[in-house]
């Protein structure tokens, strides 16, 4: 049974969402890897750098939480009166 | 109901002498010898009172007492009797029930006192238990269900312990409420607010900024203040995740905003308006057209009273109800909650008004049972949840184990630093950890979800989505799923001739035949019989047919819907003078109309009604075009078509006029005037037709090994017709059960039913429906439920999947489901099980895809620690960008493929099939995993060579070296091109390897990759392309007046959101400007273009047919040119690399396409090749 595949409209914050949650574990991951290269000197990266660093992880993270939290909510069905 | 309460061993036999002796041997079984005074006191105080439900050989003392855990029944017997009054007793049944349970204490005694004497012979004539409860499990199944009058009011106010006519006084009411507790639903106990912020404080994320935290004050780091810093982050950021969490399931919410939060009540004989949710048993309450019902209540006036139950039972139509002790207007036995003289919280009075006496509150009113049952089922996690989350521990485990082993190696035996152990322990754990493989597969399930939506299926829980792929068992509802939900008139019976009548739903035209031969519209009017049926059928009707675009709209009720558009299907019109209508009552089973036709001066009678009845009125018959005496003879042929019909699960009315001279004379209309003498016209016969499409979708059904079970309120002949119409059970022979047989069979009998073939449930009750839904469950079945009504909602959270419908169903029914249609159609049900199949045939080939780029990350280690001198081919820092650029977006376009050719004709996944088995990690490990190394490796060394270092034949040793102690800040130019080197075939290999998982068997390159009507549907949407206007909405508030802490803080963060997104939404502002501009001349001409020149090229439409991996291709090509061309360059640790290279890397994407094309050619040719992947 063929069925007609419909891209064009792809849940975009759902997506977004997760690209930024992503991120947000990546730039978490990469804070304790600046870290430890900057005890062993592999980088010479300044503290408030790495406090940045940490700061875009927590707002990456936020910002997917919130997105698809909305999404979510709008998914839901609405329970006006009959 | 009473069987399960009445154990064996709290049943006595010979019962001897005088009332107070005998009742102590059942007083000395009672369960808590502890509390017989407190009864024998509550006998005594009740005096001949609690035993009023006598009759004159049965006694049922009762009582109600408080702390009581449930009812309990003792039961006595006595051959001889036992002396009562002037009565022998010859049963007694000492009855306790607890006290807050009032409305439970009347309902058993309503059922006792039916019960009881229905059996009273067939019980005193049993030797043992068994006997005795077989006897009473027997007489439950025919005489269980109360009579309208089993309770008089007098007997209500004795046990509420209330005055009918003053109400209770203030004092008793305030003490009432302190026992009973208010008139609420409550919730059940919910995680506490602490454990969900103590979660949010260690989420993997949040996991992640610890580890950072923890190294801050490792002995070698000390940055101490840094430590401190991030560790404030984490207690932010986790505040601020709690703080988005708190929302929660509002079925209860629902389900309270459906009792009235006012009502009007008497007290101390004053009438007076109250909280609801101060109502307490024994209170007098009154009730007007549109209220709200309160609380459970029993009527003692009622007028003209009508009630909307649908919250409640689903039932559209509103239904009449009585006060209690008139006499027995309806005959015959209920269901406690279809008893004309109740009325129940929840519902609300569509007409009339009334007094009742409230009777159940809060969590003990009928409502308040739903909201526990509904409470008490936990909301399980789905296979695919829980085979996913123990897949990803045992790889992390896996993973960690592994990271470990090379942390011990790397320090103790290859001379690292502990620190720079652990940062390689760190990369082997994030190369194998899927981490992102649960926020994928839940992005996946969103996407299928939508994709539902657009097939009128709209799913609520992500979870669900995947489960209806495995969905083995639907049990449906008939009315409106499978069936239309309206009427329509489909065979006649006049002049002794059956009349065959064809149409779709209200539309009035259709025709009418006789044995296939089909009648004109000249050759109705000709036919006196029909047409005056037909006259009948328009005039005596309070229906209307409205003609909307979408085609017609009943307005008014659906039998005289029918029957309209009959009439007009025979081309009967015009207008008519209405002198006086009879309405339907249930009582006479007859509507009446007295009218003038128009141009005829004559009065008519035209009369419709159940055929038994309104044929008692008739003695005269149109036949052959007069009217002649109704003889004995054709009573009967009328019985037997009438019976005919109805065996067919028809609905059947009968039509009659009468327009005698004395009719005409005649100034009083009432029925018992005018609805005798009449001319019997003929019968109709209706039902509700079945959905054009439910036939298909039941053989999809069938096809996919899915079976179809019909439950359904309504009656067993009705849902066999249905049944058999849609084609259920195929060509086996259909069972039919109603929910008075499946109440008297044990489990073990009602799993050999459901566990054979498919059946139909008639007659049933939400707790048959729950009940067949949880023995589904335990038989392993995955079982997807239909419902509409309140009452279904615990079966609908019970099920794998609970499908509310959207047109008909309330509210609580749809917070309860897992899903909700929003045609109400049985076919969107099969839809959305396509989809759930095709959702997780995508997760299977988006985590294949994710694995397959483990190996690249992992073998470099491997080599470095096994190989002394080899150099290592993938930092770190390599591997975090693997993990970011190449796994995420390509696999999320995987979930969004759509369904593949015959997915429906394969059978229904097995609930304990793995989504993850070895032999698929494995494979997709260390075979497809390795094809991809193999191919980095090659790059890996082309560069060596080319720069001058390696040479065919040479070994890894011969590649530029890794910086002493891997200090990359010191590394060569040279090794940074070989790490470029290795890392760009990653992405180019798996490039390829997106492409090939979008089918397992259609090549890319072919034109069947693509359905005619997706390629249709892309082209046409490519066509009539246009760029949309944005209007930025900024509203900015600079007052924060919010009353509240929680309100004031969501301003302040709409206010800082509001102002952070205004840049962008200026540039959206000034882009959409700019394309409207461009619209005519280039946008919409190049689209056009475009088309065409895709509708030429249908491979390159393959290619771009799915614009989220064409967006992730794009994008790791991107990445790939930041990270080596930037500043990024140098946290990442790669450096360019000659042209040449980049262009070799692609000989991974070539071979790979040959390797899977191949693969899949001779997949086509019917090999399976699974050991390939």
């Amino acid at each position: 049974m063929w069925r007609v595949a419909r891209h064009n409209h792809l849940p975009a914050r759902l997506v977004l969402a997760a690209i930024l949650l992503k991120l947000s574990k990546h730039t978490a991951l990469l804070l304790s890897l600046l870290i430890l290269g900057k005890a062993t000197g592999r980088y010479d990266l300044g503290e408030p750098a790495l406090l940045g660093v940490a700061i875009a992880a927590a707002f990456l993270h936020l910002g997917a939480r919130a997105l698809n939290q909305r999404a979510s909510a709008e998914d839901r069905p609405s329970h006006e009166p009959r | 109901m009473i069987v399960e309460l009445l154990r064996a061993e709290k049943i006595i036999f010979d019962l001897k002498g005088s009332f107070p002796e005998a009742l102590e041997s059942p007083l000395r079984r009672f369960s808590s010898p502890d509390r017989l005074p407190e009864l024998r006191s509550g006998l005594a105080s009740a005096k001949a009172d609690a035993y009023s439900y006598i009759g004159s050989h049965i006694a049922i003392p009762h009582v109600r007492l408080e702390g009581l855990p449930g009812p309990e029944l003792i039961l006595g017997l006595s051959r001889e009797g036992v002396r009562l009054n002037q009565h022998r007793v010859q049963i007694v049944l000492l009855l306790v029930t607890p006290a807050e349970q009032t409305e439970e204490h009347l309902k058993l005694l309503q059922r006792l006192s039916s019960l009881l004497p229905a059996i009273r012979h067939e019980l005193v004539a049993q030797r043992d238990a068994a006997g005795v409860l077989r006897v009473v499990a027997r007489g439950e199944q025919f005489a269980g269900k109360a009579t309208y009058l089993n309770l008089t009011q007098a007997q209500i106010a004795f046990e509420l312990q209330t005055d009918l006519e003053q109400g209770l006084t203030e004092a008793e009411a305030r003490r009432r409420l302190e026992h009973y507790g208010p008139n609420i639903l409550r919730r059940a106990r919910r995680t506490p607010w602490y454990l969900k912020l103590l979660k949010n404080f260690f989420s993997f994320f949040a996991v992640l900024l610890w580890l950072a935290t923890l190294l801050c004050f490792m002995p070698g780091v000390d940055m101490p203040q840094l430590g401190i810093a991030v560790l404030v982050v984490i207690l932010v950021n986790g505040f601020f995740s709690f703080l988005q969490e708190q929302k929660s399931d509002r079925a209860v919410e629902l389900l309270q905003n459906m009792i009235a939060h006012r009502c009007r009540v008497i007290r101390d004989g004053q009438s007076t308006g109250i909280d609801a949710a101060a109502l307490v048993p024994g209170d007098l309450i009154f009730l007007e057209e549109g209220d709200l019902v309160p609380a459970d209540a029993r009527l003692i006036e009622a007028y003209e009273v009508e009630v909307d139950h649908s919250t409640l039972t689903g039932e559209s139509h509103p239904a009449r109800r009585y006060k209690s002790d008139q006499p027995i207007l309806l005959p015959g036995k209920f269901l406690w909650i279809e008893l004309p003289n109740i009325v129940f919280a929840g519902t609300a009075l569509v007409r009339g008004r009334a007094r009742g006496v409230v009777v159940g509150t809060g969590m003990h009113s009928e409502i308040g049972k739903i909201a526990d049952l509904t409470q008490a089922i936990r909301v399980a996690e789905s296979p695919l949840q829980n085979q996913l989350r123990a897949t990803v521990l045992a790889i992390s485990a896996l993973a960690g184990a592994l990271g470990f082993s090379f942390l011990l190696l790397g320090w103790l035996v290859a001379g690292l630093s502990f620190v720079e152990a652990f940062v390689f322990f760190i990369g082997l754990f994030v190369a194998n950890v899927p981490e992102g493989l649960l926020p994928t597969v839940t992005l996946s399930l969103a996407m299928g979800v939508t994709r539902m939506a657009k097939r009128n299926a709209l799913v609520k829980s992500l979870p669900s989505v995947e489960t209806l792929g495995c969905t083995t068992v639907i049990c449906s509802d008939k009315t409106g799923t499978l069936t239309q939900n309206l009427m329509m008139v489909n065979h006649l019976y006049v002049d002794a001739q059956s009349v065959e009548v064809s149409g779709v739903g209200y539309m009035p035209r259709g025709e009418f035949s006789v044995e296939g031969k089909k009648i004109s519209v000249e050759g109705i009017s000709s036919w006196a019989a029909l047409r005056r049926l037909l006259e009948c059928a328009f005039v005596c009707n309070n229906a209307r047919l409205e003609k909307t675009v979408a085609g017609y709209r009943l307005v008014g009720d659906p039998t005289e819907g029918a029957l309209l558009c009959l009439a007009e299907k025979g081309g009967i019109r015009g207008i008519h003078h209405r002198l006086h209508l009879n309405p339907f009552d249930s009582l006479r089973k007859r509507m009446s109309v007295v009218a003038k036709l128009e141009g005829r001066q004559q009065k008519t009678v035209y009369v419709k009604g159940a055929p038994l009845e309104t044929l008692a009125c008739c003695d005269r018959i149109l036949a052959g075009g007069v009217s002649r005496p109704l003889e004995n003879a054709d009573r009967q042929r009328i019985i037997a078509a009438n019976d005919a019909l109805a065996s067919r699960g028809l609905r059947v009315l009968a039509l009659a006029y009468r327009d005698d001279p004395e009719l005409q004379t005649q100034e009083a209309y009432a029925a018992e005037h005018v609805e005798n003498r009449l001319v019997f016209l003929g019968l109709a016969a209706m039902s509700d037709p079945i959905r054009p499409q439910v036939p298909e979708a039941i053989r999809a059904c069938h096809g996919a090994g899915i079976r179809v079970l019909m439950i359904t309120g309504d009656y067993a002949l009705t849902a066999a017709s249905i049944g058999h119409e849609i084609g259920l059970g195929a060509n086996t022979p259909l069972s039919i059960f109603t929910g008075a047989e499946i109440s008297e069979m044990g489990d073990d009998k009602v799993k050999a039913i459901l566990g054979r073939g498919e059946s139909i449930f008639a007659r049933v009750s939400p707790e048959h429906k729950l009940r067949i839904v949880s023995l589904l469950k335990e038989m392993g079945e995955i079982v997807a439920v239909t419902g509409d009504g309140v009452n279904d909602a615990p079966a609908l959270k019970k099920a794998d999947i609970g499908i509310a419908m959207g047109v008909r169903g309330n509210d609580v029914a749809k917070e309860a489901a897992h899903m909700i249609l929003t045609d109400d159609n049985f076919n969107s049900i099969v839809a959305a099980i396509e989809e759930g199949r095709a959702i997780f045939e995508n997760i299977r080939r988006f985590m294949a895809y994710i694995f397959n780029s483990n190996p690249q990350e992992m073998y470099p280690y491997i080599l470095w620690m096994l190989f002394p001198g080899a150099p290592l081919a993938m930092t770190v820092m390599g591997v975090l960008a693997v993990d970011v650029g190449t796994d995420l977006i390509p696999a999320m376009g995987l979930g969004m493929e759509p369904p593949e050719k015959g997915l429906m004709e394969r059978p229904a996944r097995r609930r304990e099939e793995k989504l993850l088995s070895l032999e698929f990690i494995l494979r997709s490990y260390f075979l497809q995993g390795s094809l991809l190394a193999l191919s980095c490796f090659a790059t890996y060394l082309y560069t060596g060579w080319i720069l001058g270092y390696w040479r065919p034949g040479s070994g890894l040793s011969s590649m530029p070296a890794s910086p002493a102690g891997l200090k990359l800040s010191q590394a060569s130019s040279a090794y940074l091109q070989t790490l470029t080197a290795y890392f760009f075939p990653t992405v180019t290999t798996q490039i390829a390897n997106v492409l090939c998982k979008r089918s397992r068997k259609t090549s890319l390159f072919s034109r069947d990759f693509l359905s005619p009507l997706s390629r249709g549907e892309i082209l046409r949407a490519l066509r009539t392309w246009r760029p949309r206007p944005y209007v930025a909405q900024v509203k900015i508030d600079y007052r924060i007046t919010a009353a509240t802490q929680p309100e004031a803080t969501r301003a302040f963060f709409a206010l800082f959101t509001q102002l952070a997104l205004l840049p962008f939404k200026f540039l959206l502002m000034v882009i959409s400007r700019g394309g409207m501009i461009l619209e005519r001349p280039v946008l919409s001409p190049l689209a056009a273009r475009l088309a065409r020149f895709l509708e030429r090229h249908y491979v390159v439409l393959n290619f771009v047919s799915n614009p989220l991996i064409d967006l992730g291709i794009l994008f790791e090509l991107f990445l790939c040119y930041l990270f080596f061309y930037t500043p990024l360059s140098r946290i990442y640790y790669f450096a360019p690399v000659p042209w040449h290279v980049y262009l070799f890397a692609f000989h991974g994407t070539v071979l790979l396409l040959v390797f899977e094309e191949a693969k899949k050619y001779y997949r086509r040719r019917g090999y399976l090749l699974n050991f390939l992947g």
